[in-house]
């Protein structure tokens, strides 16, 4: 249950897109900005097409990166939170707009913000921890960059240790969530020292990315080619 | 060389858990190092690797290898001379996917991934998953095969045969040859030794904190056990699987399992990976198959064990607590007495107020037994339920399933364990290829 959200997170890409270039992998959410960015310059008319463009191309990205229904899920929670918050957002200003045109001005920002956390969604996935790391070292955040290995790690462990506790719990015939909290800290804070004894010990391993480009490269350019084009229609 | 000298370590204002302990191991020898439940072996691997401070603990003494003093030397400069196996092999994994951590490992090191898998006798199906996505046993595989491409003069391994099949115990055994032939000292802590003593120069004792030399071992205790198929007997048992299959993401770990299970104690056996943890995740419904019927004749309170036993032991601050917790729980009324009194009776050293997760990993699978005793589950079920545990605590285990009336499926490596179990169905799972056989193991 709780791994099940947590996987998505630190599984990572599958297939052929993995190929690309550290460049590559972080031009996919670069490739998006416009998109969102056009939310503030352009009339719904024109919006409405980059919207469908813009969705389109990302679920395609977050299918060729493999284990879309599982990534999907969390992505909805932010377009649900994004359209909810903005809704209340528009009532809350007082500003008098119809309903049909504030649900669709709502509604277009949400998705261009959904488009765009896919993008980052799927630069994250594309790119390796260690890649992260390498990026985070380079900006002087090396610390960062190794507890960000460190929380993922743990995060993996914990959400299959809570599975495990809430098996146990129901299986017995009563899951108590003080039981589970207790079993999640407390378990987490001991694997969190056996962890830092094998890092103190061996340290994290660690290799510089390799940036030479490939043609893979250009498919992230995908999406900026089919802004362009509806820019220019 | 590693030369240990007046070693002393405690935890905290506690009492001291190694006693002035000493050591010699000469380049290319091996030794084994047998000991109780909670005798400091883990606390002397601790001390090696220069860590006991993290733990909140203070080390006194001399530890050097080849001449060089180790005592202000960090434990990033200690891992140069001295590999350590860690009780634990998934913390041998600091990134989540397996093929970035052997990959950057291989780098490191100057080797390939391919010699790593060789190594550790697993094929590239492995180097998709993520490290919860493969076994204890096939973890151990590959942590050993990292160790070794370490380059270091001493190589320290705690309890490695913990979750390792027979073909990879084999394994262990070849590759302690090879260490010992590159001039590399090895040493080898561990409970299940009698697989692994051929290769080992001698043996030692830990006992009141001390090391000694054991002279009655020898390589005649070591036993092979004789897996035969038997008769898969009866259709109408009280736990069924039907046409199971299981995938994590696109590649099954159990592919069209059948079988029936009639007697009260259901042991799965078979080699790392063959998807005993997940058959017995399924019985307790903590997964769904992708296809098929998991039916299991049985009504609540089910005690489960999961092999990473501190999921559980981390639930509470006391043992007291704990027992009172699960009781509840599991709708049964207790009383503290009880507890206290099958705690004096198994002799194990564990009080009421002590805390779970301080207690050794054989205290902590014993303490699981005694609230299957005073709980009485309608099913108790364990996996890797020996793990940690000294010979003596795996025979009283082995007892207390075989005389109580308690129905358990058990999944475990250990064959000797396996062997004890009376009245039960082995089953030998080799789950990728579908291939459950009912056997019998002597």
């Amino acid at each position: 249950m709780f791994y099940e959200w947590v996987k998505p997170i630190v599984k990572g890409a599958e297939g052929p897109l993995r190929g690309m270039s550290i460049i590559g992998k972080l031009t996919v959410t670069l490739s998006f900005i416009p998109y969102l960015a056009s939310y503030w310059f352009m009339n719904p008319i024109r919006l409405i097409p980059i919207t469908v463009v813009g969705l389109a191309a990302s679920i395609a990205y977050l299918a060729l990166i493999g284990d879309l229904a599982r990534r999907l899920r969390p992505l909805m929670l932010v377009w649900i939170l994004s359209e909810f918050t903005g809704l209340l957002a528009v009532l809350l200003s007082g500003r008098g707009v119809g309903l049909i045109s504030m649900l669709l001005n709502v509604t277009v920002l949400s998705t261009l913000i959904l488009v765009l956390v896919t993008g980052v969604v799927v630069s994250l996935a594309l790119l390796r921890l260690s890649e992260v790391r390498y990026i985070l070292s380079a900006i002087g955040l090396s610390t960062l960059g190794e507890s960000l290995v460190l929380s993922l790690r743990y995060l993996l462990n914990a959400s299959i240790s809570m599975d495990e506790a809430y098996a146990m719990l129901k299986s017995l015939g009563n899951v108590k969530p003080k039981l589970l909290v207790n079993s999640l800290v407390a378990n987490g804070v001991r694997y969190s020292m056996i962890l830092a004894q094998y890092i103190e010990y061996y340290g994290i391993p660690s290799v510089k990315p390799k940036v030479t480009l490939s043609r893979l490269d250009l498919i992230a350019l995908i999406p900026l080619i089919l802004y362009v084009i509806l820019l220019v229609l | 060389m590693l030369t240990v000298s007046n070693l002393w370590v405690r935890y905290g204002n506690g009492s001291w858990v190694l006693r002035g302990l000493s050591l010699n191991l000469k380049d290319g020898e091996a030794a084994l190092i047998i000991g109780d439940t909670g005798s400091g072996k883990t606390t002397l691997v601790r001390a090696l690797a220069g860590v006991v401070h993290l733990t909140g603990g203070l080390a006194k003494g001399i530890i050097k290898v080849n001449d060089y003093e180790l005592s202000n030397a960090s434990p990033r400069e200690r891992s140069k001379l001295i590999g350590v196996l860690y009780q634990d092999p998934a913390i041998h994994f600091t990134y989540p996917r397996i093929d970035e951590d052997l990959e950057l490992t291989a780098l490191e090191n100057g080797v390939g991934v391919k010699d790593l898998l060789n190594a550790a006798g697993l094929s590239e199906g492995v180097l998709g998953r993520l490290v919860t996505e493969l076994s204890m046993g096939q973890l151990q595989r590959l942590a050993i095969a990292k160790l070794i491409t370490r380059g270091v003069k001493v190589i320290v391994m705690d309890e490695p045969l913990a979750h390792l099949d027979q073909d990879a115990v084999e394994l262990l055994a070849a590759v302690i040859r090879r260490i010992k032939r590159s001039n590399v000292s090895v040493l080898v802590l561990e409970h299940r030794y009698e697989n692994i003593i051929d290769p080992m120069d001698k043996v030692l004792q830990l006992s009141g904190g001390k090391l000694s030399e054991v002279s009655t071992i020898n390589a005649s205790v070591r036993r092979r056990y004789i897996i035969r198929r038997v008769s898969n007997g009866n259709d109408h048992g009280w736990l069924k699987l039907s046409n199971v299959w299981f995938k994590y993401d696109d590649s099954y770990v159990l592919s069209n399992i059948n079988l029936s299970a009639s007697s009260k104690r259901v042991i799965f056996i078979g080699p790392n990976g063959g998807g005993k943890s997940t058959l017995l995740k399924l019985i307790i419904g903590m997964i769904k198959p992708s296809k098929g019927k998991v039916i299991i004749d049985h009504s609540h309170p089910v005690l489960y064990m999961p092999q990473d036993i501190n999921v559980v032991m981390s639930m509470t601050d006391t043992v007291g607590e704990l027992y009172l917790e699960l009781a509840k729980a599991a709708g049964r009324s207790t009383s503290i007495e009880d507890l206290k009194r099958e705690l004096s009776t198994l002799e194990m050293n564990i009080d009421a107020s002590d805390d779970p997760l301080h207690l050794s990993e054989g205290q902590k699978r014993m303490l699981m037994l005694i609230m299957a005793k005073l709980l009485k589950p309608t099913l108790m079920v364990a996996d890797e339920p020996t793990s940690g545990l000294s010979s003596k605590y795996r025979v009283d285990l082995a007892e207390f399933i075989n005389q109580s009336n308690l129905r358990v499926v058990m999944a475990t490596q250990d064959m000797h364990f396996a062997s004890l179990i009376k009245d039960s169905d082995v089953f030998y799972v080799r789950g990728q290829e579908g291939h459950v056989v009912k056997v019998n193991v002597s």
